[in-house]
């Protein structure tokens, strides 16, 4: 009887054991609906719920994703200028040079040959008339109808400049446009000298004295 | 005794690039190697400086379109990309190195500089401007700004609502990124010109850096030579630029950054290894490009060039500092000896030279800043607000028109290869000016139209195409900027006067051409 009960105890605790040990190895109910631990049994019996699962995330995620819209750089767009009277405007380079750019077109032609006789455009010389105002000098530049930008040397510098764009017909000149007005720099040590702010001697560069030029592109030289 | 002061300045700017259609853009690296090469050395050794309790004082300009990328999310990500694929050629090049003792050094130098590089980037939220601003809050340094889109202001003064428009969009966008009111504009180019002054004293600007000549050639002659401002007719002082030192770290022939020990520019890995080693750090494959990689020193006038060796660049950029200090302290002291107020020495430079063309800029400037505060006692550092605070009496003087170009005014931005652009950016200011005079936006639509045409043409205007022109380098990149910034503007305005917007195209350029996001047209109306 004694061994009976110890051989019965050692059944049960045997079975105990071995029911546990089943139990976590056995595939999950579906029934029961409790979430699995077992990815790789879930991927054998559920591939074709989780693709059409994923195409459904696809299919939002496509209706949400908005296109971003950006401009189209282009290699040489046209940028054409719509000018319609004449004009002239000079910059200035530095206290030498000057640069003018002018626009006439055929209206331009058209008008002019309207208002001073059959074929005056053709029988005219294309000329910019340079003026100091604080002096009055006048000089006229001779340029062709082919240009539309020139370099004009300087005169005379610290006075204001203004530029004629016109014809020259019979020796007299006819104005089409007049440019802006400038004050060619001075490009020097000022000969002015304020009575109560004397110059300190020594504090002035002697001689000649370069200026600007000193930056990056110079320094790393023909880059 | 304090005799005197030193002023030095850094001018940090980069033309606004910014691709958001494709990834890949060679011109967008300006910025990253800017990013990795000198603004974060700089920070750091700014850093250092506050760290060990240093006195010090630098004048920081951060133009407006440098400051919108470096706040810009996309360009934020793609610097952070970028920084990745350094330091994954750094691991490869440590293990390339590692029979070579002093490349392998080398190597390790680079891999820990990118490593750093990344930690401060985000530290500080991949924002450095953050950076920048805390140092300014700590009282070390003065942030001023600069125009709008860098215009080479001389060539637009006809059009002083153009000028205008420029000086306003910087004050609002320093005011906006910056959260503070700039005291002081660095002008492009210095570029100065007769009647600006009156401009910038409208925005509240004290003072602007100008160069030498802008002062020396007041009218009258300046009393203190260019060891002092001068006060404009509209009362904004012009500090003029020094030649001395100016010539000391710039010149090419003569300054310290063409020491034979310095690190040399134009030997990159990129150009030296072989393609199929690089190719997966390319921008393409085959495309060589800087990768801020180098192993030589200068060595001489020779193409001949000798590993790098960086403790006698560390020497030289001591002794250099040393040098630098002592010649600021007779300049100094000679220069005080005769004038009733204190000199003041002005020193810009650009940003960029430190770090990126001179790799050893950073640590000399650390070193510079170090010897001023304990060894002499002659002159210390100063920002330009400051100077002015002191309340000496200035001179008035009417500035020089003038501009730190080669030869010293308008040449560099006027010549064959670029005058071409000024009738058409002059036409379509001139048409721009008028138009928002008299237009009156009859919706949202056309608000944005006009909004964006603004941007599109101050973008075109930007002096660096004119100058990428001149110097040859990146033409046909600043040629198609030029253009197609003039081409949309165009189309936009034809588009609002035919009532024919077309908001897609508007978008379009919205979303690629996004710099100043509360731009008003009306600014074109002063």
């Amino acid at each position: 009887m004694f061994i009976f009960m110890v051989f019965l105890l050692v059944v049960l605790i045997g079975g105990y054991f071995a029911f546990r040990y089943v139990e976590q190895v056995r595939p999950p109910s579906k029934i029961a609906g409790e979430p699995s631990l077992n990815f790789e049994f879930n991927e054998e019996i559920e591939p074709e719920i989780t693709t059409l699962q994923r195409q459904g995330e696809l299919n939002n995620v496509k209706s949400q994703k908005k296109t971003i819209n950006f401009a189209q750089w282009e290699d040489d767009p046209p940028i054409y200028l719509n000018i319609k009277n004449p004009h002239i405007h000079f910059l200035l380079k530095d206290p030498d040079w000057i640069f003018c750019y002018w626009h006439w077109g055929q209206e331009t032609h058209g008008e002019f040959n309207q208002n001073h006789g059959f074929h005056a455009w053709e029988n005219s010389m294309p000329v910019i008339r340079y003026h100091e105002l604080d002096t009055g000098n006048i000089s006229d530049i001779q340029i062709n109808d082919f240009a539309h930008t020139w370099y004009i040397k300087v005169h005379k510098r610290n006075v204001h400049v203004r530029l004629y764009l016109g014809r020259m017909l019979n020796d007299s000149f006819i104005c089409l446009a007049i440019s802006n007005t400038l004050k060619v720099p001075f490009g020097g040590v000022s000969p002015n000298i304020d009575p109560l702010w004397r110059p300190v001697a020594g504090l002035m560069p002697e001689g000649h004295m370069d200026v600007g030029g000193i930056s990056s592109s110079e320094l790393v030289g023909d880059n | 005794m304090t005799k005197g002061y030193h002023c030095f300045v850094l001018h940090a700017h980069l033309p606004y690039i910014r691709h958001p259609e494709k990834e890949g853009y060679l011109e967008e690296r300006w910025l990253f190697e800017a990013i990795t090469e000198t603004y974060l050395p700089l920070i750091k050794t700014m850093n250092n400086l506050v760290q060990d309790n240093v006195p010090f004082r630098l004048t920081i300009s951060i133009s407006p379109p440098l400051a919108s990328m470096l706040t810009d999310n996309l360009l934020q990500e793609r610097y952070l990309k970028h920084l990745k694929n350094l330091q994954e050629l750094a691991e490869k090049e440590v293990v390339r190195t590692k029979y070579d003792d002093h490349l392998l050094m080398l190597a390790r130098m680079y891999q820990q500089h990118f490593q750093e590089s990344e930690e401060l980037f985000l530290g500080y939220q991949k924002n450095i401007l953050n950076a920048f601003k805390e140092l300014q809050y700590k009282g070390v340094l003065e942030l001023i700004t600069c125009c709008a889109t860098h215009t080479f202001l001389p060539l637009f003064q006809d059009f002083p609502e153009t000028v205008a428009a420029q000086v306003k969009l910087a004050v609002a966008t320093h005011r906006r990124l910056i959260e503070a009111h700039p005291g002081g504009i660095w002008l492009p180019e210095c570029g100065y010109y007769e009647g600006l002054d009156s401009i910038l004293a409208k925005h509240d600007i004290r003072y602007f850096i100008c160069d030498t000549h802008g002062v020396l050639f007041s009218d009258p002659q300046p009393k203190y030579g260019s060891y002092a401002p001068v006060v404009s007719p509209s009362g904004v002082a012009a500090f003029p630029r020094d030649r001395e030192s100016s010539k000391q770290v710039w010149s090419a022939q003569e300054g310290y950054p063409g020491d034979v020990d310095y690190r040399e520019y134009y030997r990159d890995i990129g150009y030296d290894l072989e393609l199929d080693y690089l190719n997966p750090h390319l921008p393409a494959p085959g495309l060589r490009v800087n990768t801020g990689i180098k192993y030589h020193r200068i060595t001489g006038k020779s193409d001949f060039k000798e590993w790098y060796n960086p403790g006698w660049a560390k020497e030289k950029a001591i002794s250099h500092a040393g040098n630098f200090m002592f010649n600021r302290e007779k300049q100094i002291e000679y220069a005080g000896s005769s004038m009733d107020i204190p000199p003041v020495v002005v020193s810009p430079y650009d940003a960029e030279l430190f770090g990126h063309w001179w790799f050893e800029g950073p640590k000399w400037l650390e070193y510079y800043l170090r010897k001023v505060a304990y060894d002499q006692q002659v002159y210390r550092m100063v920002t330009p607000g400051e100077y002015l605070s002191m309340g000496h009496q200035l001179q008035p003087a009417q500035p020089s028109p003038s501009s730190w170009g080669n030869q010293g005014y308008n040449q560099v931005w006027l010549d064959d290869s670029n005058s071409w652009i000024y009738p058409h950016l002059h036409h379509f200011n001139r048409q721009l000016i008028g138009l928002v005079k008299e237009c009156q936006p009859k919706n949202h639509l056309e608000v944005r139209t006009l909004n964006q045409a603004v941007r599109e043409l101050i973008l075109a205007q930007s002096s660096d195409w004119a100058f990428i022109m001149k110097t040859g380098t990146m033409v046909e990149y600043a040629h198609k900027r030029t253009k197609n910034h003039l081409a949309w503007h165009r189309r936009l305005i034809e588009q609002l006067e035919a009532n024919e917007i077309d908001e897609n195209f508007l978008e379009g350029l919205e979303n690629t051409n996004n710099i100043f996001p509360d731009l008003d047209y009306k600014v074109y109306c002063q």
